[in-house]
């Protein structure tokens, strides 16, 4: 079993969906370890708590099968290969990193992490955001990290702020989490405008 | 110290690393650039790249935080037990969380003030990571090309299904073919 996770960590490329595909493939079909239903539930806890989806689904696999151990085998087995790779490649970075031709890489590299991390926050919103409250707890969430990041910078026409600037940008983003958290059980996230018709449920937010 | 402050960094933005990969970059960010000052802000964005390029999940960006901090103060040994500390504490919270909920989990989906605290924080998360992606912006666009790169990659990504590690090399790529033909000049901060 640990070597099958390990296969899938060393493979896993594609992103989260590529990953969970890969583990029902090989527990759920090949080796009827696990029933749909139950993968489905793993799936849906790694929606609904931090960390990657495909680690909180493999570990509820390995749990559900073999108790902690397999827990354990699931989360080092996926885990495992992508460290492996990581503890080759930075040591070469910082080796050849400061070569001009990797600075060039670099450079040319940079931009595309932007394009990434942009093209994240448009499919999270597109799954995630589906009413003017949504809307309104990611514009303001947006709008205060930025004034975090920048606080120090503020801080030269506002003294007043300067106290707590560097404070805000430590913690910004964890505070800024909490408080969507807080405008989530205050404003109707997700809520339909009008009650639904009897026995229509509403549209499950995690449940994409 | 440093070893202490790094594992406690790590637990916190394993703690609430909401939504899977993406939301990693802004809270380690805080930590890690602004902070302690672990990395500067381009070896983030490559730490970030480094990650993308790796299979499984973006939280192997902290195995590279790990290796600096720990390469610094103690030398290679050192370097090894700091990734790995900071890799273990990157993703024990949700190991554990994950075990404690597949006990829970009917609960935990049928409580109302759960859902709409999740709800909250999804749609938090997507304002979170557009700063994130503005703030990296203003640091790696420093031209033209660099823009028209961003600008490019950011239409395959949305456009295609193309596996993002490959994106970001390719653009690495062109921004040293152009690099070498004298258009862009080298980063500079």
């Amino acid at each position: 079993m640990f070597l099958t996770y390990l296969r899938i960590g060393a493979t896993g490329f594609g992103g989260p969906m590529a990953l969970i595909g890969m583990l029902q493939e090989q527990f759920v079909e090949r080796k009827k370890a696990i029933s749909s239903a139950e993968f489905a539930e793993g799936v849906a806890i790694g929606q609904i708590l931090p960390g990657p989806i495909a680690i909180d689904a493999a570990v509820y696999v390995g749990y559900r099968l073999r108790g902690w151990l397999g827990a354990i085998a699931g989360a080092v087995g996926l885990i495992l290969p992508p460290f492996l790779i990581m503890l080759v490649l930075t040591p070469l970075y910082f080796e050849f990193g400061k070569v001009p031709q990797a600075q060039g890489f670099f450079a040319g590299l940079r931009p595309a992490v932007v394009a990434v991390i942009a093209a994240a926050s448009w499919r999270l919103g597109k799954r995630g955001l589906k009413d003017k409250s949504g809307y309104l707890i990611a514009a303001t969430v947006m709008a205060l990290s930025l004034i975090f990041g920048n606080a120090q910078e503020l801080a030269q026409y506002l003294p007043a702020i300067e106290p707590v600037a560097a404070r805000a940008r430590d913690l910004g983003s964890i505070a800024l989490i909490v408080l969507a958290g807080g405008l989530g059980l205050l404003l109707p996230v997700g809520q339909p405008a009008k009650p639904p018709p009897e026995g229509e449920a509403p549209a499950k937010g995690g449940a994409a | 110290m440093e070893l202490l402050q790094l594992a406690l960094a790590c637990l916190r933005v394993g703690t609430f690393v909401f939504g899977g990969g993406p939301a990693l970059v802004p809270l380690l960010r805080d930590p890690v650039v602004f902070r302690y000052g672990w990395l500067t802000g381009d070896e983030f964005a490559d730490a970030v790249a480094l990650g993308q390029m790796t299979p499984g999940p973006l939280l192997v960006t902290a195995t590279f935080v790990g290796w600096k901090v720990g390469t610094e103060s103690g030398g290679v040994g050192a370097g090894l037990l700091y990734a790995t500390v900071a890799t273990v504490c990157i993703f024990l919270p949700s190991f554990f969380m994950t075990l404690a909920a597949s006990h829970q989990l009917g609960r935990l989906k049928g409580n109302p003030r759960v859902q709409r605290f999740l709800r909250g924080v999804e749609a938090g998360i997507v304002g979170l990571v557009a700063a994130a992606a503005v703030q990296m912006g203003q640091d790696a666009i420093g031209g033209w090309p660099q823009g028209a790169l961003c600008a490019a990659a950011l239409i395959v990504l949305i456009r295609t299904k193309l596996e993002a590690g490959l994106v970001v090399i390719a653009s690495g790529l062109v921004g040293l073919a152009l690099t070498l033909a004298g258009v862009m000049g080298s980063a500079g901060p």
